[in-house]
């Protein structure tokens, strides 16, 4: 999220409660980040954060300030499109990340490398579901609101969820050699 | 669909989950719970540089769909639920326009095929028994002279085929303001003694603002189109309804009646002549008194049979109306009191129009929203399908 973006987006209608020039510029990695958790292939995530950002465009008059934050609604309409990705390709693939986060950092000391090698190897134990809610709360950033939003659930019983995952994902990690 | 759920989250979720943002905002990052939520942050795919250049490249052109990409196949449950509520809301507005009741419409012409009446002699006529006295008394009227619709009976050469004696008639309904009523009344009577007929009865009711008139109209059978088509132009048709009805049989009927009577009788005149005892003669005066009684309503029934087959009714009826608005001749004047009129019927008509259209569209919409809903769900639960599949 620290890339800035210095295209500027082309004049379209706007309904006037929507910037989406500033949208596109704070959630792009995030989409990103997210599609790609759930994709597992960086070559499909960035077709479908092209086509989340292409359908947000089209449907921004559809956005309701009322029903929860530009980030929420954007977030529910890159997961429609992942989610027909998904229907459409019906395969799967490895978890694929930057492959500047496979290799340790130069500040990484051994024991914090050995630690994240185990957590990336607990996450892709994890059922789908699991590893959406860590996506979008800990890749994506969503607050818990923002969460419930996405998936459709209340905030509490998103909360809930949540936990449970990250419970999970530690049993994961303790499994893990 | 975001569910609304108060329930607050057990006290360890909570503190687990506010100890998870606290590390992701930096607060802190001790504790196992926290180094893991960093740990699973610092996991967080990155776009590379070339992925960056391409989505600000799309981002600068829009978004445009590119068109090296397979198009995504759109699913057709929107477009048939379209059709459905399209085709439903014309099933039910077509519906709606020819149901019952079409006879509201103004100027309707209803014709009908003759009927037959009862063939026999029996059951088209009069017996001696039960001959009424009012049908005794319209015989008294004499019937212009038509044409004999069969040839008289013969004993040797077979009856050809009688000729078809129908009695036709009609009603017409004629709408027209109040000032023209006793106009319009006039030209009845005038019309019908044009044609050589004549009125049967008639009724004029004039009142302050209106009136009605009804005539009872009897015209010869061969000038019911021409007197319709006068009387027509009088004013404006509200409706106009022809009947035919076929008497051939009870014509022949009652013919062969009169002729079985009227050798009876001869035959009693031959005994009469040959009486020898005043017995015998008081005998055959006393059926003589009987069949020439007899003989009489039979004649009478044939006769108004044949009126009936050469004269054709006609009942008239004529209605006022207050003229509308805007249509004011004469020495009508156009009140306030017209206008609120005027007012109030548009507001009913635009009314009416409205729910006619609602109950049109209303199963349409109701089918459409059905639908799409469906579809909706459908789709929902194939997309967490494929995130279930997922792995």
């Amino acid at each position: 999220m620290t890339t800035s973006l210095t295209v500027p987006l082309p004049a379209r209608p706007i309904a006037g409660r929507l910037d989406f020039d500033a949208l596109y510029r704070s959630s792009r990695d995030d989409i990103y980040a997210y599609v790609a958790t759930l994709l597992r292939d960086p070559s499909a995530a960035e077709d479908v954060t092209a086509l989340t950002f292409e359908r947000a465009l089209r449907r921004q008059r559809s956005y309701r300030p009322g029903r929860g934050s530009e980030r929420g609604w954007l977030f529910g309409i890159a997961r429609n499109a992942a989610l027909d990705e998904l229907r459409r390709r019906r395969r799967t693939s490895a978890m694929v990340t930057d492959p500047a986060s496979d290799a340790p950092s130069p500040h990484d000391d051994a024991e914090q490398a050995l630690r994240r090698a185990g957590v990336r190897a607990a996450l892709a134990t994890l059922e789908p579901r699991d590893r959406e809610l860590i996506a979008l709360k800990f890749h994506a950033g969503l607050s818990n609101g923002e969460l419930a939003r996405v998936l459709g659930l209340s905030e509490s019983n998103a909360g809930t969820q949540l936990h449970r995952a990250m419970q999970r994902l530690r049993k994961a990690c303790d499994a893990t050699p | 669909m975001r569910r609304r759920d108060r329930t607050p989250l057990p006290e360890d979720v909570a503190r687990d989950l506010a100890a998870i943002d606290a590390a992701l905002a930096g607060d802190t990052a001790d504790g196992e719970l926290a180094l893991l939520a960093i740990d699973v942050r610092d996991q967080r795919p990155r776009p590379d540089a070339g992925v960056i250049a391409r989505l600000d490249a799309r981002a600068a052109d829009g978004f445009a769909p590119q068109t090296g990409a397979p198009r995504r196949r759109r699913s057709i449950l929107p477009a048939l639920a379209a059709a459905g509520a399209l085709l439903v809301a014309l099933v039910v507005g077509v519906t709606a326009l020819n149901g019952p009741g079409d006879d509201r419409s103004g100027g309707s012409v209803a014709l009908t095929q003759p009927a037959r009446e009862p063939a026999t002699a029996r059951e088209a006529l009069p017996t001696d028994d039960n001959a009424s006295a009012g049908g005794d008394a319209t015989a008294q009227k004499v019937a212009p002279s038509v044409s004999e619709a069969a040839p008289p009976l013969s004993a040797s050469a077979p009856a050809p085929a009688p000729a078809r004696s129908v009695e036709r008639g009609a009603t017409l309904a004629l709408v027209t303001t109040p000032g023209k009523l006793d106009e319009i009344a006039s030209g009845v009577v005038r019309t019908t003694d044009d044609l050589r007929g004549y009125v049967v009865s008639s009724a004029v009711e004039s009142r302050g603002t209106g009136g009605s008139a009804t005539f009872d109209l009897r015209v010869p059978a061969a000038q019911l189109q021409p007197a319709l088509a006068r009387l027509s132009k009088l004013a404006r048709v509200r409706s106009r309804t022809e009947s035919s009805l076929d008497i051939t049989g009870a014509v022949v009927a009652s013919r062969e009646r009169v002729d079985a009577l009227s050798a009876e009788r001869r035959g009693v005149l031959r005994q009469l002549a040959a009486a020898t005892t005043p017995a015998e003669t008081e005998q055959a005066r006393e059926r003589l008194r009987i069949i020439d009684m007899r003989l009489a309503r039979a004649q009478a029934a044939r006769l108004q049979l044949r009126r009936r087959a050469a004269y054709s009714t006609i009942n008239v009826e004529i209605a006022t109306r207050r003229p509308s608005a805007g249509a004011v001749t004469g020495g009508g004047t156009w009140t306030p009191g017209d206008a609120l009129h005027d007012a109030v019927r548009v507001l009913s008509i635009a009314l009416g129009a409205a729910l006619i259209a609602f109950a049109a569209l209303l199963p349409a919409g109701l089918l459409a929203a059905a639908l799409w809903g469906t579809w909706r769900i459908v789709l929902s639960r194939r997309r967490n399908g494929a995130l279930d599949g997922a792995n």
